[in-house]
């Protein structure tokens, strides 16, 4: 195959980014177990598939870690092969260790006769690619829990369990059988308008095509309503120094208890910490690079901090911009070009009223297409922070509402089917609809695309695809 | 010439062809143009090229097929042209590319015309006998014919087998059942009793209307269709325009709901469902009775009546109501149709089966894989209509003649020519109905065009090294296409204004950019490309050009650029065709469904392609094999 090769291979499949209790590494693809009896104090012939066992891993006669074993026969595994998995400690350290022990069987044999083949480091999605081989998944099912894998918001989840279940790929397929319906119809206008009349043709024709149309519409208002926001949420607060962000973003810290990590931000250019709301994961995000710089972007916007701050607020799922109503703001423009959510007044219990020459200047600023995305808060802060929250609750239920299809294969291809259907409408929109014969061949590129959609294309071309995104040990 | 013709009493051939019907005429008269000895064994009774069908030669994609063979030497563009009397073009009002020439024709004269030319040939010897056996010498590879009547041998290393529904044919007339081949006419044995040897024979069915007396119709309640005499003939030596024979009108009715009601009412009377008639018959050309209970919400549904001939006696097909009821069922319901009220039925309509070959044990020369020198051509490949048999016809003659003089066989390309698709779909594809040739069973429709087909076929032809009057015109063509289209891409209007107000006098719209080539001229939709070639060569050059080459030039304008996108389209499925799949996993994968396996294990592809073109196959087959994950 292109991208892998046989043999056995092994991987970390747990994160290795720091220390942890446990570490799972895992081997596939080798002939047989007792090549490894060496290493372990248990008796590997007497092993029962599918059972755990404790055991010590012994290198050069020397105990280096107390290990969990569980062995998968073939094919009854997850990749099909042969398959050790090995629950060890996680310090990173000792997993390197543990990894370098079999890797170095080459070596040993060398040393002390043969052992069994190399064993091999894991290619990124290597274990679910022998899977998809050996047909234990299928194709939409490898993507569905490349979605599943990676997902940081329920949203995300569920459409990768939907994928798993076949869900999303059976929509493609009506979308396929409709494209084939909308061929034949006008094959049937050329080939067999003497056989079932001009007339009928025609209307079965305009049918197919209004169904299909349909449908490629609805599939395309599904890639549309995509935010990054739905794989990885994130809430910026952002604005002048002492505006309040500080203490914004500490009081919804406080107020959300389910902090997932305190891992803080790791750059200088921001704050971050990790809340949820509903089930949803999200990013709150302090701008603190931008603390002492945005009033004067202008002079300063080759500052590489600088940029890389406005960057996160441009990709960010909600926008806030902090205003202290009492001290004096210099904003460049951009700032109000960027979809703000939310322009939160801080300092102050008053009514917005008293500051309606500042609020009717930002609405000025950020020019009339945004004027109805935009609120205006203040007052006290725990009726504020709930606002905060609820406005964000709903954004992503909107957003989950229009059942977005978060895969960039699926999305890409189906904005590509979506255009170059544009392009078959204009030629039956207009009134000059002789060329049947040129439709049918305009319609030859949506059917390679819709064909790229459900999987029948270049092998190179679409695993290559797939399998990028995955990690090592998957 | 051959020199060593050793036995004359053995009446030794280069070719011998059995059956004289449009694959066995093709056959005979291309293999003559190499000057070999040929001989032709048809029925006695039977007319040469007869058409037992309907009265028409031509039609979507069958009319690019008729042109491909004229380019190529063949004879049915000659006979159509002589025989017509009236002619059409087909998708008229949906863009050059797939518009089609259709003639009707006079049955009797065609068939005249058909038997005048094979006498004509001096090395075509014509045998009026039925054969009673062929056997075949295995040492000297030698086929030996003996017919009934005369008892004479005849003998040859190449034998085209061109029997159409003769082989094993059975007639039904509702529950009537006779032996034979069309009406009055003996069937012919099946080929293992004749002895040619072990080849796989599949059982089709077709059916064929009643034939109407003309003087009990009335056509004056019926739509008129007159001869369209801008249609341009089929032969390239005719005069595009000349007329052969005198031109007449067919004429359109309906069928309505009293009709489909006697029709479904009697369904069970009908052999098809009945279970009298097993086989299949072509989906692409149902019976009326197919129509009434598969489409049971429509009655209305359009019928042609077309002449068979200018005799004043002659009989009426009426198009779209094949049928194999019982003859007074038919009469009745007939007689339900607006102008058909005291129609007489001169002869019934039928259903007629028939032995065809596994096609998919021949070579793309329509040669045996098995069996070197014997050749199947027509109908006995389970093809439908004449177009489709001549074509095969054709292809088999080029072949078996070439085999004789030790050269190269000749492989039709399915991205130029529709011969090429037919070979292709017919050798790599078990069918279980007849074939029948339409555009989309090309890749490449937008290239197979009418206009073109000397442009398309003139490698082929050339290929044969005949020098002929043919050959002769192919070149001018070519060179005269090369000069016109060269200069249509050169010359231009720039915005001057004499040229502003030329082209607003003849409706040429505006001049776009600073200068406009005549090629892009051409392309304006809302312009007939041919005419307006035409006044511009007169206009502008002050030439004039043939029709033929005006059509090929103009319309090939407005195309190329759409034929180039289509093939950066088709580039990549051609890269995944040519890929080779390995069948015998793929038969066994359980990522395969049953019916999909089945179908692999019985063609056996090699390429994607072939695969792909595997009726019935499933895309989620296609991306298993495509991803290779079998």
């Amino acid at each position: 195959m292109f991208l892998y090769q046989d043999g056995p291979i092994i991987a970390v499949s747990t994160s290795s980014a720091s220390n942890a209790a446990i570490a799972v590494i895992r081997m596939s693809g080798f002939d047989n177990i007792e090549n490894y009896q060496k290493f372990f104090s248990i008796d590997l012939n007497k092993i029962i598939p599918r059972r755990v066992y404790l055991s010590d891993l012994i290198e050069n006669n020397r105990i280096i870690d107390s290990v969990v074993v569980t062995f998968y026969k073939t094919p009854n595994s997850y990749t099909a092969e042969n398959v050790i998995e090995l629950s060890v400690h996680g310090n990173r350290l000792n997993v390197q260790r543990i990894l370098d022990l079999f890797l170095s069987i080459q070596t040993l044999s060398l040393k002390s006769g043969p052992i069994g083949p190399a064993i091999r480091l894991a290619n990124p999605g290597e274990f679910t690619y022998r899977a998809l081989k050996n047909k234990k998944i299928s194709l939409s099912e490898v993507e569905g829990l490349d979605l599943v894998l990676n997902a940081s918001s329920t949203y995300a989840l569920e459409q990768g369990m939907s994928i798993l279940r076949g869900e999303l790929h059976k929509n493609y397929e009506i979308l396929h059988q409709l494209y084939l319906k909308l061929r034949m119809s006008i094959e049937l206008n050329i080939d067999f308008s003497e056989d079932v009349g001009e007339e009928e043709a025609k209307a079965l024709l305009v049918l197919a095509y209004k169904n299909f149309f349909s449908h490629i519409e609805t599939l395309h208002l599904r890639t549309r309503g995509y935010d990054q926001g739905l794989l990885s949420p994130d809430i910026v607060l952002f604005g002048a120094v002492n505006a309040g962000k500080s203490t914004l973003f500490n009081s919804i810290l406080r107020m959300n208890r389910s902090i997932v990590s305190d891992i803080p931000g790791t750059t200088r250019d921001y704050v971050s910490e990790n809340i949820s709301i509903d089930g949803v994961n999200y990013r709150l995000i302090d701008t603190a690079g931008l603390r002492d710089k945005i009033e004067n972007i202008d002079s300063i916007i080759e500052n590489e901090g600088i940029r890389r701050g406005l960057e996160i607020i441009r990709n960010a799922f909600v926008k806030i911009l902090v205003v202290n109503p009492f001290i004096e703001e210099k904003f460049a423009d951009e700032i109000f070009k960027m979809d703000l959510d939310l322009i939160v007044f801080t300092h102050n219990d008053l009514d917005l009223s008293g500051h309606a020459e500042k609020v009717k200047d930002y609405l000025n600023k950020s020019g009339d297409k945004l004027k109805s995305n935009i609120s205006f808060k203040s007052g006290p802060i725990g009726p504020l922070l709930k606002e905060i929250l609820d406005y964000t609750k709903d954004k992503y239920n909107l957003l989950a509402s229009e059942n977005p299809i978060l895969i960039e294969r699926h999305r890409d291809l189906i904005n590509r089917i979506y255009i170059a259907s544009l392009e078959v409408k204009k030629l039956f929109d207009s009134d000059n609809n002789s060329e049947v014969a040129i439709i049918a061949s305009e319609l030859v590129a949506v059917g390679n695309l819709i064909s790229e959609l459900i999987g029948v294309v270049t092998p190179s071309d679409v695993l290559n695809s797939i399998f990028k995104n995955f990690c090592i040990g998957k | 010439m051959r020199k060593n013709i050793k036995n004359l009493d053995f009446n030794f051939y280069d070719v011998i062809i059995v059956g004289a019907g449009h694959a066995g005429v093709e056959a005979a008269y291309i293999a003559s143009q190499f000057v070999l000895k040929v001989c032709v064994i048809t029925m006695p009774e039977v007319a040469i090229a007869s058409a037992p069908c309907n009265p028409a030669v031509g039609g979507v994609a069958k009319g690019q097929l008729v042109r491909e063979i004229d380019a190529l030497g063949g004879a049915m563009g000659i006979l159509a042209d002589n025989a017509a009397i009236q002619y059409r073009t087909l998708n008229a009002s949906k863009g050059y590319a797939v518009q089609s020439t259709r003639v009707q024709i006079d049955k009797d004269l065609y068939a005249t015309e058909a038997e005048n030319l094979l006498l004509s040939v001096k090395n075509i010897t014509l045998v009026k006998d039925e054969v009673v056996k062929i056997e075949r010498n295995n040492e000297s590879l030698n086929y030996t014919v003996i017919t009934k009547e005369r008892g004479e041998i005849y003998c040859s290393n190449k034998l085209i087998i061109t029997t159409g529904t003769f082989l094993n044919g059975c007639l039904h007339f509702g529950e009537k059942k006779i032996l034979g081949g069309r009406v009055g006419v003996r069937a012919s044995d099946d080929l293992m009793k004749l002895g040619v040897g072990k080849i796989p024979t599949m059982r089709f069915k077709t059916g064929t209307p009643a034939r109407l007396v003309g003087s009990t119709i009335d056509f004056s309640v019926m739509e008129e269709q007159e001869s369209d005499n801008k249609t341009k003939n089929f032969h390239l030596l005719h005069h595009p325009f000349e007329r052969y024979s005198k031109q007449i009108s067919c004429y359109i009715t309906r069928t309505n709901s009293e009709t489909m009601k006697i029709i479904r009412e009697n369904k069970l009377k009908s052999p098809i469902f009945n279970g009298q008639i097993n086989s299949i018959g072509p989906r692409y050309c149902p019976s009326i009775e197919d129509k009434a209970n598969r489409y049971p919400d429509r009655d209305s549904h359009h019928i042609f009546i077309e002449p068979e001939g200018l005799n004043v006696n002659t009989h009426y097909y009426p198009n779209g109501l094949s049928t194999s009821l019982p003859l007074d069922i038919q009469i009745d319901f007939l007689r339900t149709i607006r102008g058909l009220e005291r129609v007489e039925v001169a002869i019934p309509g039928y259903a007629v089966e028939y032995d065809v070959i596994d096609t998919t044990k021949l070579n793309k020369t329509l040669e045996c894989k098995d069996i070197s020198g014997l050749y199947f051509a027509g109908q006995v490949n389970g093809t439908s209509g004449y177009e489709e048999a001549a074509g095969q016809g054709i292809v088999a003659g080029i072949n078996a003649a070439l085999s004789v003089t030790a050269q190269l066989p000749m492989i039709f390309d399915r991205y130029d020519t529709y011969l090429g698709v037919m070979i292709d779909d017919l050798v790599e594809n078990k069918r279980d109905e007849p074939y029948r040739l339409f555009t989309a069973r090309s890749e490449n429709r937008l290239l197979l065009r009418e206009d073109n087909s000397v442009n398309r076929i003139f490698k082929y032809r050339m290929q044969l090294g005949l020098n002929r009057p043919i050959d002769n015109f192919l070149k001018d063509f070519m060179r005269d296409y090369e000069i016109f289209s060269s200069v249509t891409d050169k010359y231009s209007y720039n915005k001057s204004g004499v040229n502003i107000h030329y082209f607003e006098k003849n409706g040429y719209g505006h001049i776009t950019g600073e200068a406009m080539t005549l090629s892009e001229l051409l392309r304006q939709s809302q312009l007939d490309p041919v005419e307006t070639l035409k006044s511009e060569c007169l206009n502008k050059f002050e030439v004039s050009i043939s029709e033929w080459v005006a059509a090929a030039v103009s319309i090939s304008k407005r195309y190329d650029g759409y034929i180039k996108v289509a093939e950066m389209q088709n580039e990549k499925m051609k890269n995944l065709d040519s890929m080779r799949v390995n069948w015998d996993l793929l038969a066994q994968s359980r990522n395969v469904s049953y019916e999909c396996r089945q179908r692999i294990k019985s063609i056996r592809p090699q390429t994607f392609g072939e695969l792909r073109r595997i009726e019935g196959i499933r895309a989620a087959t296609l991306a298993v094999a495509a991803g290779r994950l079998y």
